[in-house]
């Protein structure tokens, strides 16, 4: 009897130090950065939704664009409006699989190399992209992040020539999520 | 003839200058497109995005309910959830940097009307620049 308890008991901490469950965030933070030769702009989002399931590895990300905070307002209008058109889409997402790891430790401080590969969707075009990310345990949270390039054009993107000088083809993206948290339902 | 055409330009130099450099307005000084309840706006957003979507995306909305939780995140961030507390969905201000300090003094279970631009929804209803309306300090 008492080896059967120590047995159950055994089960049940491994199954809560080595996460398998559903995590997820409501304020990632999505930050992208334009270097451009009259103007270099930034702009940040940190009202970042995503959900992650180890178990499986499916991850997802969805991101308002109306939400991305400029300096200036003149920027912002023009993000809105002329580029991104955010009336007609709203959002930007990811959908896909995180690789390289389907456990965690959270009892033990660990960077974790892993790789994202999905489909990223932008302005209402859809791409397959794929880009090493790191998991972080410490101190009991999860943290992740990630950051790649993309190309304006490749989302249908248009940035008229008056204005060529002031936004960069290819923007940087930065994605942060500073605290996965376990999605209880 | 020549020191009016200088006039001019200055003028349109300043104001192209001032434009570009520009920063968002407050929405103190805008007027709200619509007013709703905090239950009622979520209850839009989860019958029919599009149409919700449709009415409030991009506009100045007054949102009343009772504040759920104020969350800040660092300095110059600060987040306030409103609606029901047993709600799946409720409204999610991003306060404007201003009004963090007008925010910080409520307590949850307060009911309060916030003015914010509704930049959509993902598992909340989702403002940015939000000023408090009431109650007023």
């Amino acid at each position: 009897m008492k080896t059967y308890l120590m047995l159950c008991m055994l089960i049940v901490a491994s199954l809560t130090t080595w996460a398998q469950e559903k995590r997820f965030t409501k304020n990632g933070q999505i930050s992208f950065f334009s270097k451009a030769p009259l103007e270099n702009i930034t702009s940040v989002n940190d009202r970042v939704l995503s959900v992650w399931n180890l178990s499986t590895g499916s991850i997802e990300f969805s991101v308002l664009i109306k939400g991305f905070r400029f300096e200036k307002a003149l920027m912002q209008e023009h993000f809105n409006d002329d580029y991104m058109e955010s009336d007609r889409f709203p959002k930007a997402s990811f959908a896909g699989k995180l690789s390289g790891l389907n456990a965690i430790n959270i009892s033990v401080n660990k960077v974790y190399d892993v790789t994202v590969a999905g489909d990223l969707t932008i302005h209402g075009v859809t791409k397959k992209v794929s880009m090493p990310a790191s998991i972080t345990v410490a101190n009991g949270i999860v943290n992740a992040k990630t950051s790649f390039k993309i190309l304006l054009a490749d989302y249908g993107i248009k940035v008229p020539g008056v204005v060529a000088d002031n936004i960069s083809k290819e923007i940087l993206v930065q994605v942060l999520i500073p605290d996965y948290k376990i999605l209880s339902l | 003839m020549f020191f009016i055409l200088a006039v001019v330009i200055a003028a349109a130099v300043l104001y192209a200058y001032t434009e570009y450099n520009r920063k968002p307005a407050s929405l103190h000084h805008k007027k709200a497109q619509a007013k709703v309840s905090a239950s009622e706006l979520a209850r839009e957003y989860e019958a029919d995005e599009n149409a919700a979507n449709a009415k409030y995306l991009g506009n100045v909305v007054d949102v009343s309910g009772q504040l759920l939780t104020v969350e800040r995140s660092g300095d110059t961030s600060l987040t306030i959830m409103m609606g029901q507390p047993d709600a799946l969905h409720n409204i999610s201000c991003l306060a404007d940097a201003a009004a963090i300090q007008t925010f910080e003094r409520l307590k949850p279970g307060d009911s309060i009307t916030v003015r914010g631009i509704c930049s959509g929804y993902l598992m909340d209803v989702e403002f940015t620049q939000a000023i408090l309306i009431t109650p007023k300090n």
